[in-house]
């Protein structure tokens, strides 16, 4: 098995966290206060997470959550008589929502309003793998990486037999466990997390092999520091970048498995709804009403493309080393990578 | 050497067992595999129900069937006591009876969609690093974001709708209208005019060469009824030749190396010769013959190379292999549109296909049953090798700037060498080195992603047996799909390690 | 690629390469010039179908899947088909059959002289014999524990409809020609026994026996006798195995004797997981032969990918998943589309064993609150616009004696929502009603929500037991109604007692009424058809007058052809698409 495990828009993740010897950085500044300059420096990383925070807002608004109710006068679930045979009283020019914005589906339920349940929904599975993924990944990489050894070895090998079976096949069949126990989109993505850390375990892997040779980990075990406090305050803080990067990542082809699970038929069920359930049902209306499949179409590419740009951003953000790339036409485009291997100052520590 | 391979194969071995025992139990206890007889209201319906249990052992506990399920396939690899056997599924097919049908269709769709990423996305990622921060490399870059966002499913959809449908309408009645032209000369030029770069008069002269030629030709080719009756002819196999012959030249020896293009010449004037002599051959060819010749081929465009010689003979022989590889598909392609024709006539009219991977009861010669195979394949590898596509542009920009960065590139061009030359003999090797580990897991992904487009293009391969058995909890099916694409990555895995020392000096000497 | 110097030895191998490769040239080329025309289309007929063929026996347990009982319906005899009306039409290419005697019932099947196998081999009494052997169940002596596995005795042929009837050992015709079944008891359902399958001579040539050897082996084993099994008849045994398992296939048996066919078309290709091609058999005789040159079944698992072959021109005739959006959709690209209704049909029962239902009143109330115009319209009006609600629980519309039935069996009482009669009748109760559905089938979830909300406005509250997993739940009884589906075989009664005798395990709402439960066991021996008649409608209207529950619609279904495919009649039954392929013309 191959070591390297990146998402595919990693070029790369440095190992050393070399964060003060950018010429834009004032080196007296803090990580997290460097790291935020420069990511909101990058203008389509954060255009994309105020779309994204946007887009939570409104879905969560319009329909409410659980018992709350939302601003938006019907629910997802109620049937209503159709309105202009179903479709979309949307209008621009000049802009009225209308009855039913986005239409009506089949038997007359309101399509704004499964939208809107559809990126809850998604927006649940993406955080909620996204956090799941992460812990188990951190503890399983962390542990491999400061133990070495045999703790090494075994939890590898357990690794490498999760990335045996591709994400997609054991997501299916997770998806119809789920689906037959009833556990529904919060119960689904938690078992999806449960099958999709095994790319960020890797990476903390080979984070925590470098970083425990360091000085500063060799200080602390000197001073008689646990190795739950070695591992957890002094390594795990130096390796956020490597985490926070590749959580993000996987957020944003989170939605694209929990789509193509819900499309195939195994993820989330009527009367749920998800992005990826609506298009399913609906690709049979595709040349009669089209709307039915716009919709969900368009906010599940806004929504993984909001997440990639994020993590991109993140990325740039985090590593120095990495090239980076912005809409923003750079004047000198060398400029950024000139100064990229300089010595390593030394590493934040606590 | 053989220690480490060793080790390799039989850790991977423990890996397969190990990742066969979660699926086998993940699957088996996904749901109830009784279901459709319980539901049922057959007036047999309790014998039913028995019937499947005795097929299925379903009275066992999953962890043992498990367990009976590993002894059929440990008796496929060490032919001791019993015949090998992968079960069978609930119509009582053996599964490896299923397999070699359902893996031919997976694996002609995933190999050409893994070679076609590769190849299409580090050349789209060599432009835009060479072409970095100019309109073109944020073009494609934007695009390959659009790209990793677009579910696969979403896009076979699409591609289904719009492109198969919506050509073949378009060939009932072939004819471009005037605004079409002019919108595809626009599109056409606007981004050669992004891939060329440099001054706006420059960019402004690409524009409207390119734009102007598209027009051109496309006009042409709609008044003389091209897109019904196709042809290439004789004229643009020379002419398609000489340009591939120039491209090599220019691309892997330099435009002044003379030995370059003699090497390349002979090889186009051999194609040439070949396209008129070997057409009646080409009448009576099977797949084999086709084979041979292009063994042939090879070795011809070889030979030439070495016989040129000079100092660069490697150089040579591979511009001789490359040019006589080439025009010698320019010549094959000409062939098969030659058929093409014969091919629209046999299927009514309506070649892109939507389902399936081939049409049934064709009959036909090599030539009909290639284009056969290429309009079923056609959209579903595009949709499937858009999902990696991306990836590999993206990986390929930033390798590549991060090589144009290191100290020996820089050496290479502070002593004069063209720029041609350092980006090809020098730039070019190092970027693939990270990229040899993308292919790898890349694998995985294609195959995982090869369940969605199969579905969609109804084509019935691993993935169809997949879903069809996940469906009904019919495990057997599960885990024969289990074992080939298990197989196959961790195949792949090792291939790339294996890249990896070939490419990398430094892992060699280890 | 390094110098070496030895510049001749590379070239002489390269000289020889070629010259090896020019000999595995004429070695690899076809052996004449091949025509570049391909075969024309015109006459062959594509349809597509979901499921792949798994076996060539319909009639085992594994291989009772819809696809393979339409290649059975092709490819094998039949002495009856069903007309559009579910009614039993005998055809009469291969021979004729008819009722000899009442009691005992006894049945005569004549073949007719010259009929033949696709292999040129006659058909006889042989062949019946087989079928009666296969079908009867006779031999059999085993008895089985709780996990199927036979713990006594021998199980011969397993049969996916076990075995219906009982009959003695069937007397044989001098001729060979004709055979006679004798049945213990009067079964209803005789019309409806084909008597021949396979071709003897086939199985017993794979069972390593002559076909003399295997009809004396039928006529001469006795009668299976569970208390006392008998050691087993190896030649029945071994022809068993063969039709058990024998048939089932993943491609094309390189054995043709497996593919000999009685019926009008016979197997000619099988491509794996893409096509099987059937070409007519011609040998087959009389009015069911197909007008066509070949016919291809496409496997297609997808249904929205079957639409848009069919739009393509990649099939010609498709039976899809009903749905509006696919008639429109259909409708635009020119496609014919036939439309009509399944012999499969919802219903909404009411659980007799629950407390809240005890109440005669309440059951009638519950049921007069229930929309069901609103759950056709919702569900099955956009794709058969002219189906009309369901009001039998015996008949399905089109079958004789629907319309009779219906006029008397109380149905109309529910014609109309009556809120202000619920209300009265519930005299103030406000009763809570736990309604048990699939909750993955839209058409189930929507049929719950317009019960909900109509059955509040009488006060009765509905609360949701729908799941996924229903279909376990059903025999448990914790619901007090339930919404689900049951398939109709169209002829046939053996659906009566299972669901309306006391006790039966089918009969999951715990119905109870003594005459209806009477009556659908009597209809199981009755063979007067207009006494059959009779009794059917009355188990009609008892179990209206008892408040048993409500049909909801018939399942809308759908064909869809190119427009130069002629002939495709819409059909409910299980043979689907295929059942008139005869009238087909292209």
């Amino acid at each position: 098995m191959s070591t390297i495990q990146g998402n595919p828009l990693e070029p790369s993740i440095g190992d050393g966290v070399d964060l003060a010897s950018r010429k834009d950085d004032n080196p007296g500044e803090s990580q997290g206060r460097i790291v935020y300059k420069r990511f909101v420096s990058n203008k389509v990383a954060v255009v994309a997470i105020i779309v994204y925070v946007l887009l939570i807002v409104l879905s969560i608004s319009a329909i409410g959550l659980g018992p709350i109710p939302g601003w938006w006068k019907y629910d997802y679930k109620s049937l209503n008589s159709l309105v202009n045979e179903g479709a979309p009283t949307l209008k621009l020019f000049p802009f009225s929502l209308g009855d039913h914005p986005f239409g009506q589906d089949r038997i007359g339920k309101d399509y704004f309003a499964l939208t809107m349940r559809g990126i809850q929904n998604s927006v649940l599975v993406m955080i909620l793998i996204g956090l799941v993924a992460t812990v188990i990944g951190v503890v399983v990489g962390a542990l491999a990486g400061y133990f070495r050894g045999w703790v090494d070895s075994v939890l590898m090998r357990i690794t490498d037999v999760f990335i045996v079976i591709p994400a997609l096949v054991i997501g299916l069949i997770v998806g119809k466990s789920a689906g037959a126990g009833g556990l529904g989109a919060f119960g689904l993505a938690a078992l999806l997390g449960v099958v999709s850390w095994m790319v960020i375990a890797r990476l903390v892997r080979s984070e925590f092999l470098s970083l425990r040779e360091r000085e500063f980990v060799e200080a602390a075990r000197v001073a008689g520091a646990s190795d739950v406090r070695i591992i957890f305050r002094h390594i795990l803080p130096n390796a956020i970048g490597v985490i926070i990067v590749s959580s993000t990542l996987l957020v944003a082809s989170a939605i694209l498995l929990e789509t193509a699970i819900s499309y195939l038929g195994f993820g989330i069920k009527s009367p749920d709804s998800s992005l990826g359930l609506l298009i399913s049902g609906n690709q049979s209306a595709f040349s009669t009403r089209p709307w039915l499949f716009w919709w969900p179409a368009a906010f599940i590419v806004i929504l993984a493309l909001c997440a990639n740009f994020v993590g991109d951003g993140l990325r740039d953000a985090f590593d120095p080393r990495s090239k980076r790339f912005s809409l923003r036409k750079t004047a000198e485009p060398d400029a950024a990578e000139v100064s990229t291997q300089v010595s390593p100052t030394p590493p934040v520590t606590k | 050497m053989v220690s480490f391979i060793l080790r390799r194969i039989l850790v991977s071995i423990l890996v397969l067992v190990a990742a066969s025992f979660i699926m086998y139990v993940l699957v088996a206890n996904s749901d109830n595999p009784l279901r459709d007889l319980q539901t049922g209201n057959s007036p047999n319906k309790q014998a039913l129900i028995e019937a499947r249990i005795q097929q299925q052992h379903l009275d066992v506990n999953p962890v043992l069937r498990w367990g009976i399920w590993l002894g059929g396939v440990a008796r496929c690899v060490v032919p001791i006591g019993g015949s090998c056997s992968l079960g069978v599924n609930f119509q009582n097919q053996p599964i490896t009876a299923l397999l070699p049908a359902a893996m031919g269709s997976t694996l002609q769709l995933v190999t050409l969609s893994f070679l076609l990423a590769i190849v299409l996305g580090i050349a789209l990622g060599i432009i835009t690093a060479l072409r970095v921060y100019s309109g073109f490399d944020y073009t494609i870059t934007l695009f390959s974001f659009f790209l990793f966002s677009l579910p696969s499913f979403l896009m076979a959809v699409l591609l289904k709708t719009f492109v198969a449908l919506g050509y073949n309408n378009f060939l009932q009645d072939p004819k471009i209208p005037l605004s079409t032209l002019l919108i595809a000369g626009v599109v056409i030029g606007a981004i050669i005019q992004l891939v060329v770069g440099g001054t706006i008069r420059r960019r402004l002269l690409a524009f409207v060469i390119s734009g102007g030629a598209t027009v051109v030709v496309l006009a042409a080719l709609s008044a003389t009824d091209w897109f019904a009756r196709p042809a290439l002819g004789p004229f643009a196999v020379i002419l398609f030749s000489l340009g591939i012959a120039f491209a090599v030249v220019a691309l892997l020896a330099g435009l002044n190396n003379r030995r370059a293009w003699i090497t390349a010449g002979i090889n186009v004037v051999l194609a040439v010769i070949a396209y008129f002599t070997l057409q009646g051959l080409f009448n009576i060819s099977t797949l084999g013959t086709i084979l041979t010749l292009a063994v042939a081929t090879l070795a011809v465009g070889l030979i030439s190379g070495f016989l040129v010689g000079g100092y660069d003979r490697g150089l040579m022989m591979r511009i001789g292999a490359l040019t006589a590889v080439l025009s010698a598909a320019v010549v094959l392609l000409d062939r098969f549109v030659a058929s093409w024709g014969n091919y629209v006539d046999a299927v009514g009219g309506r070649p892109l296909a939507t389902v399936g991977s081939q049409t049934p009861g064709l009959g036909g010669d090599f030539w009909i049953s290639g284009i056969d195979t290429y309009t079923h394949l056609l959209l579903p590898t595009i949709s499937l090798l858009l999902i990696s596509f991306a990836g590999y542009t993206r990986y390929a920009r930033s390798g590549m700037l991060e090589v144009l960065d290191q100290d020996y590139v820089r050496t290479a061009r502070a002593k004069g060498l063209p720029e041609r030359t350092v980006i090809v003999r020098h730039a070019f090797r190092n970027m693939l080195i990270p990229i040899a580990t993308l292919v790898a897991t890349d694998v995985g992904a294609l195959l995982g992603g090869a369940v969605i487009t199969e579905s969609v293009f109804a084509i019935s391969g691993m993935g169809n047996l997949f879903i069809t058995g996940l469906t009904a909890t019919d495990v057997n099916p599960v885990m024969g799909y289990f074992l080939v694409i298990a197989i196959t990555a961790i195949a792949f895995n090792f291939l790339a390690d294996l890249a990896y020392a070939a490419l990398d000096p430094r892992v060699r000497a280890r | 690629m390094k110098i070496t110097g030895k510049r001749l030895r590379p070239l002489v191998g390269a000289i020889a390469l070629v010259g090896a490769a020019t000999v595995v040239l004429s070695g690899c080329t076809t052996s004449g010039a091949t025509d570049n025309e391909t075969s024309k289309t015109g006459g062959n007929v594509t349809i597509a179908q979901v499921n792949e063929v798994s076996s060539f026996n319909y009639n085992t347990p594994q291989g009772n899947l819809d696809t393979n009982g339409m290649v059975n319906y092709l490819t094998q005899p039949q002495f009856f088909t069903l007309d559009d009306q579910y009614k039993i039409v005998h055809n009469s290419d291969l021979g004729s059959y008819k009722k000899l005697s009442d009691n005992p019932l006894k049945v005569e099947y004549t073949l007719n002289d010259d009929d033949k196998w696709s292999d040129g081999t006659a058909m006889t009494a042989d062949d019946l014999l087989l079928g009666w052997a296969q079908a009867s169940g006779y031999y059999d002596s085993a008895t089985l524990n709780d996990a199927g596995e036979v713990t006594k005795g021998t199980q011969y042929f397993s049969t996916a409809a076990g075995a219906p009837f009982s009959t003695n050992l069937p007397t044989v015709s001098n001729d060979n020609h004709t055979i006679t079944y004798t049945y213990d008891e009067p079964y209803v359902d005789w019309e409806l026994v084909n008597p021949i399958q396979f071709p003897a001579h086939i199985v017993a040539k794979k069972a390593g026996v002559s076909t003399e050897d295997l009809t004396k082996a039928i006529l001469d084993t006795p009668k299976g006798d569970t208390a006392k099994p008998a050691s087993p008849n190896k030649t029945i045994l071994a022809a068993a195995k063969l039709i058990n398992t024998g048939y089932d296939a993943t491609s094309l048996p390189s054995d043709k004797d497996l593919l000999v066919s009685g019926g009008p078309l016979q197997v000619s290709a099988w491509t794996p997981k893409q096509s099987m091609t059937f070409v007519p058999n011609k040998e087959y005789k009389g009015d069911h032969t197909v007008k066509f040159s070949k016919l291809v079944m496409r496997f297609i698992g997808d249904a929205n990918a079957q639409v848009t072959a069919l739009q393509n021109g990649e099939v010609d005739a498709i039976q899809p998943q009903p749905s509006a959006d696919t008639v429109k959709a259909l409708k635009a690209a020119n496609s014919t589309v036939i439309d009509g209704s399944q012999v499969a049909y919802d219903h909404l029962d009411l659980n007799f064993g629950s407390s809240v239902f005890k109440d005669e009143n309440v059951r009638k109330a519950f049921l007069l609150t229930i929309p069901r115009e609103d759950i056709l319209k919702s569900i099955v009006t956009p794709i058969n616009s002219s189906a009309k609600v369901l009001d039998s629980q015996v008949f399905l519309p089109g079958q004789e004696g629907y319309e009779e039935s219906v006029s008397k069996n109380g149905s109309s009482d529910y014609d109309k929502v009556d809120i202000a009669q619920a209300k009265k009748l519930l005299n103030g109760a406000t009763p809570t009603v736990k309604i048990l559905y699939n909750t993955l089938n839209p058409n189930r979830v929507d049929s719950f929500q317009a019960i909900q909300a109509s059955a509040a406005k009488a006060g009765i509250k509905v609360t949701d037991g729908g799941s996924p997993k229903w279909s376990e739940l059903l025999a448990g009884g914790d619901y007090d109604a339930s919404i689900f589906g049951w398939v109709n075989p169209g002829a046939g009664n053996a659906a009566l007692p299972q669901l309306f005798e006391t006790n039966n395990s089918g009969n999951y709402n715990k119905y109870n009424d003594k005459t209806v439960s009477d009556l659908a066991v009597k209809t199981q021996t009755t063979l007067d058809a207009d006494q059959l008649l009779t009794e059917k409608e009355q188990i009609d209207a008892g179990t209206f007058a008892d408040a048993y529950g409500l049909p909801l619609f018939q399942t809308p279904g759908l064909f869809a052809t190119n427009s130069n495919l002629k002939g495709v009649k819409f059909f409910g039954g299980q043979t689907g698409i295929v059942w008139n392929i005869w009238d087909w013309t292209k």
